[in-house]
């Protein structure tokens, strides 16, 4: 199957069909994801800026609100396909899609480079201890890419086939 | 002329809407500063309501002046974008409520950390926040959500 074919049996699948068809479904989807995107970058800001050192809590609780970012991240992974499969090849085709999915992607390997890298060294850190260049960077490089990301979700207008 | 009529001619106004990316730059800033002030609100309730018992309140100290940082930065860019529209915006359900929400949020947060504050069971994590506390906490929660909810509206209901 090529690339025509995957996207046509994405847009006519039964939620690209429904997003279509029920006008305020693809608003309800973007708001979700506006939420989400608020829960995951509310979250990182309190497990990364502890991972930096610029907030000083136990890093054990710090770490907890990981999962609330990933429930951020999961509501938006949901509103994202709702969204996608509405028009599935104006964004496939569009730049800011791609890089927003690829700086995505870059993240979620960030966070698998924290889990098995990172989180038990961090752990073992004793009260007031500074963390590692190394763990600083990871909790940098985390904040940046979803910062872009947030950017690049606002320009796909800009970017999408035939302009804005 | 009118004040608003006035506000569409200002150069800031002219750059977000003449010039290629002047609105999509002003909103780009201003969704990262929702996303801050929101973000952190969000999880302000969140901790109140219970989640992460022992996690210091103290943390919200620094937290909150980072938020205070994120909504200057939305003052400057919502600024910025209501110049460029401000006839048709200030006509705008949505973008009212939108104040109207900010407005009680932030006085929803500013009451429930004054309740938090007060309460030294809370603090130390070994027991739960008061069920008064608790709502303050739901309403902060309630205002901010329904903020970002009526922005997004506003981006259905606007004229250019």
């Amino acid at each position: 199957m090529n690339e025509v074919q995957i996207l046509a049996l994405i847009h006519d699948s039964w939620l690209g069909e429904v997003c279509r068809s029920i006008t305020w479904l693809f608003p309800t989807f973007e708001t979700l994801h506006f939420i989400g995107l608020t829960t995951l970058i509310g979250a990182m800001m309190i497990v990364d800026l502890r991972l930096i050192g610029m907030v000083k809590i136990p890093m054990k609780s710090a770490l907890r609100f990981t999962h609330v970012a990933f429930v951020g991240f999961a509501l938006n992974v949901i509103s994202g396909v709702g969204c996608f499969a509405s028009n599935p090849s104006n964004y496939y085709h569009n730049p800011s899609f791609r890089l927003k999915m690829l700086l995505i992607l870059l993240a979620g390997l960030n966070l698998v480079y924290f889990e098995v890298f990172e989180r038990r060294k961090v752990l073992a850190l004793g009260d007031g201890v500074a963390t590692g260049l190394d763990t600083k960077i990871v909790a940098g490089l985390s904040l940046t890419l979803w910062t872009l990301v947030i950017i690049l979700g606002r320009f796909l207008p800009v970017t999408a086939l035939g302009g804005g | 002329m009118n004040i608003l009529e006035w506000l569409v001619t200002t150069p800031i106004a002219t750059w977000v809407t003449t010039s290629a990316y002047g609105y999509y730059i002003s909103l780009s800033g201003h969704a990262i500063g929702m996303a801050v002030v929101a973000g952190t609100m969000l999880m302000a309730a969140l901790r109140v309501l219970g989640f992460s018992r022992h996690t210091p309140l103290s943390m919200f100290d620094r937290l909150f002046k980072i938020a205070w940082a994120g909504f200057a930065l939305n003052l400057i860019t919502g600024v910025m974008l209501f110049a460029a529209n401000a006839k048709n915006l200030s006509a705008n359900l949505a973008f009212l409520l939108k104040l109207g929400f900010i407005a009680f949020g932030g006085l929803a947060v500013y009451f429930l950390w004054r309740a938090v504050k007060s309460d030294d069971k809370l603090q130390d994590g070994e027991q739960s926040a008061t069920l008064s506390t608790k709502l303050l906490a739901i309403m902060t929660l309630g205002c901010w959500v329904a903020a970002i909810v009526a922005g997004r509206i506003i981006g259905y209901t606007i004229s250019y």
